[in-house]
């Protein structure tokens, strides 16, 4: 240390590094114009130049570098190595990663960060990991068949789908036409999914405007849900066509056929926006 | 296997004294193993990759040479006793640049990080300067306790890293970590409880302090005993010696008789 030129102790270093300045000052000649470092990492350094050998005997002793001795050079910036992917056991379910008590693989730092240190998660040692996929192992046989299936199955449920069909041309209700109000609102369903009711719904039939009915959906060919719809005639005409009601989906829910009565009462509540009740009957 | 040469000129120098044996030669036994661990021992290779081989043969040649293992010098700022850095520091040297100018100073700064460690047993979320490096091992070791308690003081540096050290294996001695929740202290103990084989209960207390502050701690405990004079014991032994003759007078007696005469003792003539 001691032959290392008195003027690099003297230089006033100023560090900037993105928005966090640290500013290492120590005043020994202001005059001095600062040294600017660019960026800032993990450095693992090699000397250019080899240090003298020390004799047989002293090579435990200080080494007596020169000038020379503090040239360096860098081997490897460890900041710009590639992220691995660290497992961690989860303490609760977490959307798109997995459920309780499973072990899962993310990003080192994002792991820390983001799920180890908020408590989400916890360190998995090499035996946790293996007791996980033991664990994983067993509750197989009961899982669904992916992570978004019963969030799928509460949405559906909890929709009601309003089919609008023809008032002037006979039809008999198939497959397409539910998967078109599917469509309009919102969801895409695949037609070899759609299970409808035993009886034929043939029409226009004004008695069954503005009834319930029930159809089946079955998704990724496991999980079913059964989905509310709703029937309403249409015409092209506007002369020929219903009269306005005014937030028809609040009215009381009647099936068409009284079997599917009960099951309909069954579903979950659907959820609609605050309204004005009294305004309904009349 | 060490040279005469060696050996010899090894008489005439002195090794430098130490701060142990001068400043702090009064400090107890505990703290000085605290501060040899700290500041005489070499620590882990941060920034250098050490060689593993003592020998290394040129493929070219076939010539022979031995390889020394000399650590690139770091300086720690007094910046770096306010995060936790793991080892990394400040280089300051030369980078050759272009072969035909000059060399041109350079430093080497760490990439700090303001981030969040956890303590188990402190049950503590903290915010501190940290390095990418800190968070690895953090991660490697499987949580911010088993880090702090298993590194040695060389390596962690950081005062703030070893106040940490000392407040949690103070917790574990005195068992006061979650006091309302029996049954998770008990599993935290179990725990951690292996790192307390290491220290004694003394070592904990002189763990983590800075030179000057174990010298206050020295000169407070110093100020606590009261010194007392030398004659009070005394006095106090040679009563308890006056009280145990006037007790048995008959034994001394005895004593004397037997002994005789100091002349006898002198007798040139006697062959004993």
């Amino acid at each position: 240390m001691n032959s290392v030129p008195r003027s690099l102790f003297k230089i006033n270093v100023f560090a900037f590094c993105g928005n966090q300045t640290c500013i290492f000052n120590y005043n020994y000649e202001k005059c001095r114009p600062p040294t600017i470092i660019p960026s800032r990492n993990t450095f693992i350094l090699k000397r250019k130049y080899p240090v003298r050998l020390r004799p047989k005997g002293f090579e435990d002793s200080r080494p007596r570098l020169k000038g020379k001795d503090f040239c360096y050079e860098l081997v490897e910036d460890t900041e710009i190595r590639k992220q691995e992917k660290i497992p961690v056991i989860l303490k609760e379910y977490i959307e798109g990663l997995g459920v309780r008590g499973e072990c899962v693989y993310v990003k080192k730092f994002v792991a820390y960060t983001k799920y180890i240190i908020t408590g989400l998660a916890d360190y998995a040692t090499p035996e946790e990991v293996e007791e996980a996929q033991k664990r994983k192992d067993l509750l197989k046989t009961k899982s669904y068949s992916s992570l978004s299936a019963l969030r799928t199955i509460k949405y559906l449920e909890s929709n009601l789908l309003a089919v609008v069909m023809n008032k002037d041309v006979e039809w008999t209700l198939e497959p397409w036409h539910i998967r078109v109000a599917f469509r309009k609102a919102g969801i895409h369903v695949p037609t070899n999914s759609i299970e409808l009711p035993e009886k034929p719904i043939k029409g226009p039939n004004l008695d069954w405007e503005s009834k319930y009915f029930c159809v089946t959906v079955t998704i990724n060919n496991q999980e079913k849900a059964t989905v509310r719809c709703r029937l309403h005639h249409w015409s092209t005409n506007p002369g020929d066509r219903l009269p306005y009601v005014v937030n028809p989906w609040a009215l009381p829910q009647e099936a068409i056929f009284p079997e599917d009565q009960e099951r309909i009462s069954r579903l979950p509540v659907i959820k609609f926006k605050k309204i004005n009740t009294s305004a309904i009957n009349t | 296997m060490t040279s005469r040469v060696s050996l010899a000129s090894k008489l005439y120098k002195f090794t430098l004294p130490n701060i142990l044996e001068t400043q702090g030669k009064h400090l107890p036994e505990s703290y000085k193993k605290f501060y040899k661990e700290w500041k005489f021992t070499q620590p882990q290779p941060v920034h250098y990759i050490p060689h593993q081989a003592k020998w290394y043969r040129n493929p070219n040649t076939g010539e022979v040479k031995p390889l020394q293992n000399t650590p690139i010098p770091v300086y720690f700022p007094p910046e770096s006793n306010k995060g936790i850095w793991g080892g990394e520091a400040v280089i300051k040297g030369f980078q050759k640049r272009q072969r035909l100018k000059q060399r041109v100073p350079h430093f080497w700064v760490p990439h700090l990080i303001q981030s969040v460690v956890y303590s188990e047993i402190l049950d503590k979320r903290m915010s501190v300067t940290v390095t990418q490096r800190t968070l690895d091992l953090i991660i490697k070791n499987y949580g911010f306790d088993h880090y702090v308690l298993k590194t040695k003081a060389c390596d962690l540096q950081s005062t703030l890293a070893l106040k940490l050290k000392k407040k949690m294996l103070l917790s574990l001695l005195k068992m006061d970590l979650y006091p309302e929740d029996p049954i998770k202290r008990d599993e935290i103990y179990n725990k951690y409880k292996h790192y307390l084989e290491e220290y004694t209960e003394e070592d904990i207390e002189w763990y983590g302090l800075t030179f000057s502050e174990a010298l206050i701690k020295y000169e407070k405990q110093m100020d606590m005993k009261p010194i007392v004079p030398l004659k009070i014991k005394l006095r106090k032994e040679y009563l308890a010696h006056l009280e145990e003759e006037k007790n048995n007078p008959a034994q001394e007696l005895l004593l004397d008789k037997k002994e005789g005469s100091w002349i006898t003792k002198l007798n040139p003539f006697s062959k004993n």
